[in-house]
């Protein structure tokens, strides 16, 4: 089934959502929609969940999210005791406690290594808690039948321009429309956030290198 | 799939046909592609435990080369991996006419092909292949400190002899840094296996590539597979644990999941194939395309960056020991970007 996205941008570029002749299929505004939403995400960081881990004996590292991409830790506290952890680094974690791998106990501390992985110290000896880390995530690309992120009326725009701009990299021809597209999209995403307006400024000056203005 | 990935790099390079690349090609930019960006953002940090002894005993067959006029020399010496070893006894079991010398040598005082050999010698361990940058060691729980062998030498000229369960230091300086060696040696641990004929010492020696991670998966859904990604548990205090930053290995095929490379960076991987596509086969050679998608690319890594500084994860590895950056009490990074006063856009 097209989402309310999907139908957008083939409006869009003049396409009838049945018969699209541009474009072989669904898949590739599907991809578009998709690319759009991740970047979008990655960007502004505005998505953001709990996840519920459960701890488990002798076990320091923790892999968080199966589907989606986490790309931000914002805290981490044990569900029953209602108690926040402290972020710190592992050279901290080796000045403050040089056998921290042996310490067993209730944690209070915690490290993230990288986009998958979190470490808590110091860790229990046997199952008994439940931690629950805020993150900032990118979701999964949806498929059919499962869950489609709804997107606000504002924004459903901006999306849509940075699918056009992904979808217009494809076509012959449309090579400077696409970079004008993905500019104004950054430029729009720039104006929202505290986004890093290097980019915007980098891509411009990719733009008038290709359309010559 | 990487299959998907590459349909979709040609349509970005306009060869939908396979008329100019083929996929071989394509798969083998693809992979360029894909190690030039984990270079580029280093986004893995892996854990391993390297359960294997410090000390290894072994019998193997050497063959010797003629040596002057009627002496051999053994190769064994000669190992890249092996060359501090000729300062080790070495046990000649079963061998004619050979004796060890004070140097460590070994020469034969008659010509001789080959003699089977028993020794034990401290072998430096192998780093898992996809290290890239060490973050931190422990043995047996005990964090250890890195140091250099020149820096060991200073303090301490007998040091390969020391042996002790209070390990302390790893000292790097091995060839290409793919080694390492504790110091003290621990105790009391012996490993016995064989080599073969003309097969380097180095390739028979499975057990000291460690692959295991410390951890366990575990999250809302403690049965999730994380896409292919097999996991198993490690005892970081069976021996030597390591967390690093890795440059995980290509897949084979077109057909395997590129399970170490993030859904929502593909698309930079992908772009900067596209570039590399479009740079170097004069068939579909397009400068202008090559520039917009070098672009993306180079956003790409700017926007990983961007998020791993977020994530607090961001080391800088300097010239003596680790240090890091990002903490929330300010300094020049200051407290990380986080849009708490934006409008939440998702219904």
């Amino acid at each position: 089934m097209i989402t309310e996205l999907e139908r957008e941008v083939l409006e869009r570029i003049g396409e009838d959502e049945t018969l699209p002749d541009n474009f072989t299929g669904e898949d590739e505004v599907r991809d578009a929609v998709v690319d759009a939403l991740d970047e979008y995400c990655m960007l502004t960081r505005s998505l953001r969940k709990t996840l519920l881990i459960p701890l488990r004996g002798e076990v320091n590292v923790y892999v968080m999210g199966a589907e989606d991409t986490v790309i931000g830790v914002l805290g981490a506290r044990l569900k029953g005791q209602k108690r926040r952890l402290e972020h710190v680094g592992l050279e901290t974690l080796k000045r403050d406690d040089p056998l921290w791998l042996r310490t067993r106990g209730s944690p209070w501390r915690y490290s993230v290594l990288d986009f998958t992985k979190l470490l808590i110290y110091p860790c229990y000896g046997e199952d008994v808690e439940i931690l629950e880390v805020d993150v900032i995530y990118v979701p999964d690309a949806y498929t059919e039948g499962e869950f489609v992120p709804e997107v606000r009326g504002a924004f459903q725009g901006l999306i849509v321009e940075g699918a056009l701009a992904f979808l217009y990299l494809l076509v012959p021809n449309k090579l400077k429309y696409a970079v004008e597209l993905y500019s104004n999209f950054l430029k729009r995403v720039g104006g929202k956030s505290e986004f890093n307006g290097s980019w915007v400024s980098y891509m411009n000056r990719i733009f008038r290198e290709t359309t010559g203005k | 799939m990487i299959s998907t990935s590459l349909t979709r790099i040609r349509k970005l390079i306009r060869d939908v046909d396979k008329s100019a690349i083929s996929d071989v090609v394509l798969f083998k930019l693809y992979k360029r592609a894909r190690l030039e960006f984990f270079g580029d953002t280093l986004p893995r940090v892996r854990g391993a435990v390297l359960p294997n002894p410090p000390s290894w005993r072994f019998s193997r067959m050497f063959e010797f080369e003629r040596w002057q006029e009627e002496k051999a020399v053994c190769p064994f010496f000669r190992d890249p991996i092996n060359h501090y070893s000729c300062t080790q006894p070495w046990e000649v079991q079963q061998l004619q006419g050979i004796v060890p010398t004070e140097e460590g040598g070994t020469f034969s005082s008659s010509p001789v092909d080959a003699a089977f050999v028993s020794c034990n010698v401290l072998f430096p361990h192998l780093f898992p292949s996809d290290l890239h940058q060490l973050l931190y060691a422990a043995w047996q729980g005990r964090s250890l400190d890195l140091i250099g062998k020149k820096k060991l030498e200073e303090e301490d000229e007998r040091w390969m002899e020391r042996e002790g369960d209070n390990v302390r230091y790893l000292c790097l300086d091995w060839p290409a840094k793919q080694m390492f060696l504790p110091y003290p040696q621990p105790t009391g641990q012996s490993y016995s296996g064989g080599g073969g004929f003309g097969v380097p010492v180095y390739y028979s020696l499975p057990l000291l590539q460690g692959t295991g991670l410390i951890v366990s998966v575990s999250s809302i859904d403690p049965e999730e597979s994380g896409g292919g990604m097999v996991f198993e548990i490690c005892n970081p205090l069976d021996g030597f644990a390591l967390f690093f930053l890795s440059i995980p290995p290509s897949p084979e095929t077109v057909g395997e999941e590129d399970v170490w490379l993030l859904r929502p960076f593909r698309k930079y991987v992908e772009f900067r194939t596209a570039a590399l596509a479009l740079s170097i086969h004069s068939e579909v050679k397009n400068e202008e395309l090559e520039k917009v998608y070098k672009a993306r690319y180079d956003l790409g890594v700017s926007i990983v960056k961007d998020l791993k500084r977020v994530l607090k994860t961001d080391i800088v590895v300097k010239k003596r020991g680790i240090h890091e950056m990002g903490s929330y009490s300010g300094g020049k990074l200051g407290r990380p970007r986080l849009p708490d006063h934006y409008p939440n856009p998702w219904r």
